[in-house]
Order: C-alpha cells, then structure tokens, then sequence
C-alpha cells in the first residue's frame, strides 16, 4: 500500500513538471552577444525589480513550435523576405550596426484551442450578436455587446469596420502589466522608466463577471487605464488615470496624482497628437498602433497582403543590449494582413499613420507614423503573443525614429490578467493605497 | 569650516550615494523603498538689500531621503529626513553673518530636544513620518504629513492646512512641496464605492500648531528689510527682540498642546463631467496679527538701550478663523480644463492703527513713531476665489512635437467689513487695500527628446503694481540628474506692496544640480 501510495506520488510529480512548460532555450541558431533574454536582462536587476513573465505562464504550444526557417542574424540573407515586411521594417532590419541585431524565426500558424477559455466565450459572442452591430454616420459603433462587431466578410473591404473589430478584439478583461520603458540614443545611452499599466474593459468582457458587460456602468464608461510610475525618483508616486467613455463626441478624462504637488489634477486630454512627455517615441492616439477615437480618423483600406506576423510571438522579453530593439529572436507566421491608413482629422504632427493588422487576431503588429510633411517618423513593432491560458498581449514593443537613430522598447516585467478588477479598484484612493510613494 | 568638516561633509555624502545607489535595488517585492535626492542650489543676488548684489543667495546643499515600507497589505509607513548646509556664509564672509546661527523665525519647528537649534545655515528635520492603514474604502493617514487640499497653484484658499516655509525664498524659488511645513495629524479618507467618486475626508490636528517660517533677520528673504532697518532705524536689536517675542509667545501657544485643536472635512464627488468638493477648516492664522503691549515701558529705548523680549511694544497674536470653500473643474470645449476655488473666512484678523485717545491713555506717544497698532486687533470676514485654466496647445513653429502646457488663473480677494483703521491687509500698494486682484500664467514645454525643459512663470497684482516673473530651463541628461538654471524678477513700486513688495529685493539667478536615486 506504501509502495503504491509512493509510486502515485511519483508520478503526480513527474506529470506535474511535464506539464510546466518554460520558454524555449533558443531557436537552435547562436544567441547574438548583446542579446538578453527574460531574467537576464541587466535593467531588470538595476530598476529593482525581478522579472516573472507572465503569470499564466508561457504557452507551451507557442515555445515548442517548430522553427520553418530563420532570417537575419545568423540565418539566412533578410532580403529573401523583403515582401513579407513592411517596407520600414525591412530597411532596419538591413543595417544591424544602426539598429541592432534581430533575427525572425517562421513557425506555422497556430490556431487558438476553442474549448476552455476565454476565446470560446468571444466566439459565442460573435456568434449570437451578429449582424446587429451598425455604424452612425460618424462611424460610431451602435449596438454592440460582445464579440467581434462585424465578422466574416462584413468587414472585408470596409477600414472603420475592420478598425471596430480591431478595437473589440478578442483581449483580456483586465489586465496588470508592470514594464520597464526605455529611450535609447545613437550613442547607446539609454534612460530607464520602471511602471506599472493597468486596465479594465467594461465591455466585451469574456471570463470575468459581469459579462459581457460590466453594469452598472452610468457614465458610460468604455475603459479604464492606469499609469502609475515606480522609478526613478523624478516620476515614482505619479499615478495617471484616463477613462475613455462610449460617446464618441466625449473626450477621455484623465487624471494625475502629482507627488511633487500632492494633488490630484485633472488633466486635458485635448493634444492627441501629442508625443508622451520624457522623450518616448509614441503620441497619446498612436501607442499601441492606435489609441485614439476611431471617429476621429479618416481610414481607408490599403490593401491585404501576406506578411510574417509577431502575434503568436514569446511572451518572454528580449532585448539586444546595444541596439534599440526587442523581440531580437521572436516568432512569426504567415498571415493576411490589412493594411490600413489613418489620417488625423486636423494633422497637428502627424499626417497619417499606416498599421498592419493581422487578420486572425486583429492586432495592430505593426505601424508607421508619418511627419507632418509625410515622411516616414516612428516605425513601431508589437510582438504579441498567447501566454498558458491563450490570452494575448504585446510583450515585446519597440518605437523607431527612423529619421534619427533615437528609440522607445517596452518590455514587461509581469502580466496578469482578467484579475477581477472593478472601476473601484481605479479611483485615485485605491491607486494612491498602492503606489503612492509619498 | 575647516578642513576636517569639509572632509566630513564630503565623505558623508559619497557614502550616502553609494549606500542610497545599492538601497536602490532594495524596491524588490515594494517591502522597502528607498530614495531621495541630492541637491546644490546656488544663488547669486543681483541687487541690492540685505546684502549687496553679487553675494550669493545661498549655496544650499541638501540630502533628502525619503523611506515608503510596507507593514502589511493594509499598512505603510512613510518618512522624510532631510538635511542641508548652506555654504553660503562659509564661502562668501562679506554677507550678513547675523543670521548665519539664529533660529529662522518664528519657530517652524519646536522641538529643540530633538533638532537642536535651527538656524539658517544647516539643519536636520524628521519632515514627514506617517503610517497608513487602509482597507478597500478607505485611508486612515496617522503622523506628520502633509495634507493639500485645493485646485489653484500658489493661492491659498483651501491649501491652508500646512503652514509654509518661506525662509530661503519659499514659493518664489522652491517647490510648494518642500516648502509645506508638515504637521502632526490624522486624515481619514472614505470614498463610496461607485463612479461618483464621493469622498468624506476628515482632518484632525490635535496639537501641533505651526506657524509660517520666515527668514532670520538680516538674511536674504527677510520680509522685514523693507520696513526701514537695512537703513539702520529701527534698530537690529528690534527686529531679533521681535521675533523673539514672537516665539515666545508663540511657544506659550503651542504649550497649550489639546487646545489648539485644529481641523475640518472635505466632501468631494463627481457629478457629470463636474468634479467638485465642499470644505470647512477650523484652525488659527498662521501669520501672527500684532497689537500694541500696553505695558511696555520706552525709557530704556529713549535712554539708548535695546528692545528685549521682556520688554518689547507689541504683542502676537494667532486668533482662530473658520474657512468655508469650495472648488470645481471641469473639461470645457477647447481642450480646457477650468479649475475654480472659493474660500469665506469668517474672522480673519487685522492689526488695525490705534485711535488717538486709546494711544494717550495706554501707551506714550513715542512708541507711535514704529508705527505701532491699536491694542486690539480688528476682525472681519473675508471672501477669496480664483478661476483658472490649464490647456496643453500645439504651438508647432515653435515645437513642432510636443505641446506646450499653459495654465492661467485669476485670483480676487476682498475684505467684506472694511475698516480704515486695517493697516495690514497685506493687499494693494501700500499694504492697506480692502481688495487684490492677481493674476498669473505658467508655460513650460519639452525639446531634445525631454532632455531640456523651459518654463516661464508670470504673476502680476495691477492694485500693487507688483508681480514677478520667474524663468528656468532645465536640462535631464538622464532621468536621475536635473541642472536647473534659473532667474527671478521680482518688482514692486514699495517695499508695503502685495505679493511681492517684502520680497522685491530679492532678485537671483541660480543654479541646482539635483541627482536622485
């Protein structure tokens, strides 16, 4: 009886490290000198912080693929796969000593499992609200509850439709993600920020209760986000709120707890255009590909295009240590892309943006912003990926200045998502509980 | 200081980087955090007054650390420590030394057992210590702190709680957050769970009574140079004599402990696109009002001697006041946030010039040559609001990236039962004015990827002709190291005019080298 006890017990921990999955060791190419992946990324370690991945865990199916083929560093010539980038992209990945070294490993498609999560509760939703979904004439989303608003090939030919389904895309609930930003020059100096980024959604909800809408919800509240700042000293204890509301014709609200006023201030959030202040490479409306009110932009359909996508990418952060960088040695798939022009209703610095949206996820991946004279300015990458429960994030960004050497890369510290979090959670007092620094 | 000193100094502050760069790694898990900042402001005078222009201001170092540490999940605790060492009266032997070891007046902090004797040379404070207890709803916020409550920048109206340090140029040269004299208090905040966001905030101050702190006389910043003592009458010996009597008086307050009770409540919610609060604060002024001491005794002046504390002509006085308030903001179309505050002081004091036949029947007629108040003070309620705007604006030809940030305000004050007699309201040309009238405009901007950061301030007063105009520009070669360099112009047509008129003599450019870690 002892024995067989023993033996069970064995093997429940046998089964049990089986299952743990971890990222993989490596593509089975050479690692590039300056490349640092997950816990041995220096800045973690000298911003204070340990870095944990996401809390879900990497996604097995996703680490273990099999690499199809490589390019860039160490592999085979990029040029082979110039049709399958942005044109941007392309001509930084052809000058590794400006921008760094970067590889881009092919792995087949990898389709989300139905059953189980979250995503089936999205398709059940697509499913029972389709068709009820409608644009006004501003282009504002009428009727819609959950899922994707225009599935099939309702969208197919239409930019603000493809924009909504981008904008209700299947995503977390919530999300925490403490991440680490960092503005690179041409000498290789580099500032560090450390953060935390926090957000819920109060519709299209797909796991936690209320679903698929949080009510009651009076102000009308589409989004929570939060930025509180952790480090260095200069922003610790700065806490930034924006809600971002369902009416079209209603600017987001943002607040800021300042430390060095101790006050909450209200904020104007009239500047859309406007770069993020410390140097970062983004605009309040272009972060993430595209932050801003889609009624606010004129969008037109480019073109589709099969492309290699980052969005079933790692969820581990890599960084080349002396180039500007991350994602160094992601993986991609081939996918239809939409690619699909943006231009500002009143172009103040930006004239038009470009994004690539893969059309499996509906994930921006990539976009370029153009300068108010039309000239290409950031190009920005967003390597997404599934972490253990199939919920996907960006979890390696990158921002370019293509007209100087000069850049902004994201990569986290941590992600969790779908927490339970509830509006109260993002009132300045609960904020302050947690990150208030003095 | 001789060279021992100056090697102590040095070694303690390279072993404070050192030890505050690795404490820096500490933040693992947010137990303990560690930070802080080093910090050089030099100031040059460029005119006139106390000292002459040319001298410095100050050479002021400071070393700031600042400790959060978490308890439990529902409990931290916060503290401040700061020292500084100014270098100025070491450095530079032809500026005043009076003040170089007098206590800064009045008392800011009394507890000499503790900080020793403050002066305006070096000092050591325990600024803040306080624990936070919290559950989901609410804060209970127990120690020295500061509580800032409010909508406008520099006007006080509701920001009344803390009283101000105004001893090495205060709100013209620092940071309203350093300048804030924290204070022993508990603030518990509730809010009501819902997108209203409404919060009852109460504020209990059960004994410590503070006052704003000005500089020593004799020191730069010192108000009382315009009232004639620069040109040798009266004399020094009236002014130490005076502060001394304040602090004593002062002192004798503050030993009084449980009744100087101060407190108040702050509701505050959003309602539409309105977030407002509702404010009521009991306490006493924290600027003394002065009446006539009718048993002073002028013989031993007339015969040459000193003013003493023993025997000094007038008296201090910090009666208590109620404010009532309110404020508001609101997005406004245009990309405007509109930021608004009202206050209704019941009871605000005012010295008030003495009647002929109250003089002759109290006091000699000499004494009336320093101007010398009514033996009692006058009271009467006061109203005090502002409306305000902050709008970040593309101004692409002059920044074709980043916005600037543009905040305007415009204050008003009046006195509702206005007497003649007020002759320290502290407002108009002559300092007698019944109404104020301000107004001011902040831009600031960021170019070269954030790394250099101007900004202008503007304040004028048109019932005083007085104002001041404050530029700086500010260079982050990484997000640790800031080198601010700066100038103030501060003009006023008399040395009695609001705002600025005490100060106006205080002109400066500086420089500051901040490293934070």
């Amino acid at each position: 009886m002892l024995k067989r006890l023993f033996l069970s017990g064995v093997l429940v921990i046998l089964l049990a490290l089986m299952h743990q999955s971890s990222w993989a060791e490596g593509t089975g190419l050479p690692k590039a000198p300056n490349w640092a992946f997950g816990a041995e990324i220096p800045i973690y370690k000298e911003m204070g912080v340990t870095y944990k991945g996401p809390v879900n865990g990497p996604n097995p199916a996703v680490e273990n693929a099999k690499i199809l083929n490589s390019w860039g560093y160490k592999a085979r010539p990029i040029e082979e796969i110039k049709d399958l980038l942005p044109e941007e992209f392309y001509e930084v990945l052809k000058d590794p000593k400006k921008w760094g070294d970067f590889r881009i490993n092919e792995i087949a498609g990898i389709p989300i499992p139905v059953k189980g999560n979250a995503y089936e509760k999205y398709l059940e939703y697509t499913e029972k609200y389709k068709g009820k979904c409608t644009l006004d004439a501003k282009g504002h989303l009428q009727n819609y509850i959950g899922g994707q608003p225009f599935p099939g090939k309702d969208a197919e030919n239409d930019a603000m439709k493809l924009m909504w389904n981008r904008e209700k895309r299947y995503y977390a609930d919530d999300t925490q993600s403490p991440y680490l930003i960092s503005n690179i020059e041409a000498s290789g100096f580099t500032r560090n920020n450390l953060g935390d980024h926090l957000v819920m959604t109060l519709g299209n909800r797909l796991e936690v209760d209320p679903k698929p809408l949080y009510l009651p919800n009076p102000t009308g509240i589409d989004n929570i986000l939060s930025f509180p700042y952790i480090a260095p000293y200069n922003v610790a204890g700065t806490i930034v709120v924006t809600y971002r509301y369902y009416d079209p014709d209603k600017d987001d609200d943002m607040w800021m707890y300042i430390p060095a006023m101790r006050r909450v201030r209200r904020m104007s959030t009239a500047q859309r255009q406007d770069r993020l202040p410390g140097g970062m490479n983004f605009l309040y409306d272009t972060n993430e590909g595209f932050q801003g009110k889609l009624e606010r932009w004129k969008w037109k359909l480019v073109g589709t295009k099969v492309m290699l996508s980052p969005c079933n990418g790692t969820t581990q952060a890599q960084i080349d240590l002396k180039g500007h960088m991350t994602g160094v040695d992601n993986r991609y798939y081939r996918t239809k892309m939409y690619i699909i022009e943006g231009t500002p209703d009143k172009a103040v610095t930006v004239s038009k943006i470009r994004l690539y949206l893969d059309s499996e996820h509906f994930q921006i991946v990539y976009s370029v912003n153009y300068d108010i004279k039309g000239r290409p300015w950031f190009f920005q990458y967003y390597g997404y990926g599934p972490d253990g429960k199939w919920i996907f994030q960006p979890h390696n960004m990158f921002s370019l200045d293509l007209q100087r050497n000069y850049s902004t890369r994201a990569i986290f510290v941590s992600i969790s998502n779908n927490e339970g979090f509830k509006p109260q959670d993002f009132s300045m007092e609960a904020l302050r509980q947690k990150y208030q620094q003095r | 200081m001789d060279k021992k000193s100056l090697l102590f100094i040095v070694m303690v502050c390279m072993g404070a980087v050192l030890f505050f760069s690795y404490a820096a790694e500490v933040r693992a898990d947010d137990k303990v955090n560690l930070t802080g900042f080093i910090e050089n402001q030099t100031a040059l005078r460029m005119e006139n007054g106390t000292n002459d222009a040319y001298q410095l201001s100050r050479m002021r170092n400071t070393l700031q650390v600042e400790v959060a540490a978490s308890i439990t999940d529902w409990m931290k605790f916060n503290t401040t420590v700061r020292g500084y060492f100014d270098a100025a009266y070491e450095l530079d032997h032809t500026i005043s030394d009076i003040p170089k070891h007098a206590s800064s007046v009045p008392e800011g902090r009394h507890n000499e057992k503790l900080y020793g004797d403050r002066n305006m040379e070096q000092e050591v404070d325990l600024r803040e210590y306080y624990l936070r207890i919290f559950n989901a709803s609410s804060t209970l916020k127990i120690g020295r702190q500061q509580i800032v409550w409010g909508e406008a920048d520099l006007f006080r109206m509701s920001d009344i709680i803390n009283p101000l340090d105004m001893s090495a140029g205060g709100i013209f040269v620092q940071d309203l957050e350093n300048v804030r004299i924290p204070l022993r208090a508990v603030d518990f905040v509730y809010e009501v769970p819902g997108q209203h966001h409404f919060k009852i905030e109460l504020v209990a101050i059960p004994e410590d009574f503070r006052t704003t702190t000005l500089a020593a006389p004799g020191a730069n910043w010192d108000p009382t140079w315009g009232t004639g003592w620069g040109l040798g009458f009266p004399p020094v010996s009236f002014f130490q004599a005076m502060w001394q009597t304040q602090a004593r008086q002062l002192r004798e307050i503050q030993e009084n402990d449980l009744k100087n009770f101060q407190g108040g409540m702050r509701l505050r919610g959003r309602i539409g696109d309105w977030d407002a609060s509702l404010f009521y604060y009991y306490s006493r002024v924290q600027d003394a009002v002065m009446t006539a001491n009718t048993s002073f005794n002028p013989l031993p002046i007339i015969l040459g001697g000193p003013f003493t504390v023993g025997n000094f002509p007038m008296k201090f006085h910090w009666p208590w006041v109620q404010n009532i308030g309110g404020t508001f903001n609101i997005p406004v179309p245009g990309g405007f946030i509109l930021r608004g505050e009202g206050a209704y002081t019941i009871d605000q004091p005012f010295a008030q010039d003495p009647l002929v036949n109250e003089l002759f029947k109290t006091i000699p007629i000499p004494v009336s040559m320093f101007g010398a108040p009514s033996a009692r003070y006058g009271e009467s309620d006061v109203l005090a609001f502002f409306i305000g705007f902050d709008r970040p604006t593309m101004i692409t030809f002059l920044n074709p990236t980043q916005s600037f940030f543009i905040s305007g305000q415009l204050y008003q004050k009046y006195i509702l039962n206005f007497d003649d007699r007020f002759n320290s309201t502290g407002m108009g040309e002559n300092g007698r004015s019944k109404h104020q009238t301000n107004a001011t405009l902040l831009i600031n901007t960021e170019y070269f990827d954030g790394k250099i950061a101007p900004e202008v301030v503007g304040a004028y007063d048109p019932g005083a002709s007085s104002g001041l105009v404050k530029a700086t520009l500010t260079y982050k070669p990484t997000y640790r190291i800031n080198i601010a360099l700066g100038g103030i112009w501060l003009f006023a047509q008399k040395d009695s005019a609001a705002l600025t008129g005490a100060f106006r003599k205080n002109d400066e450019v500086s420089l500051i080298l901040k490293y934070t870690f």
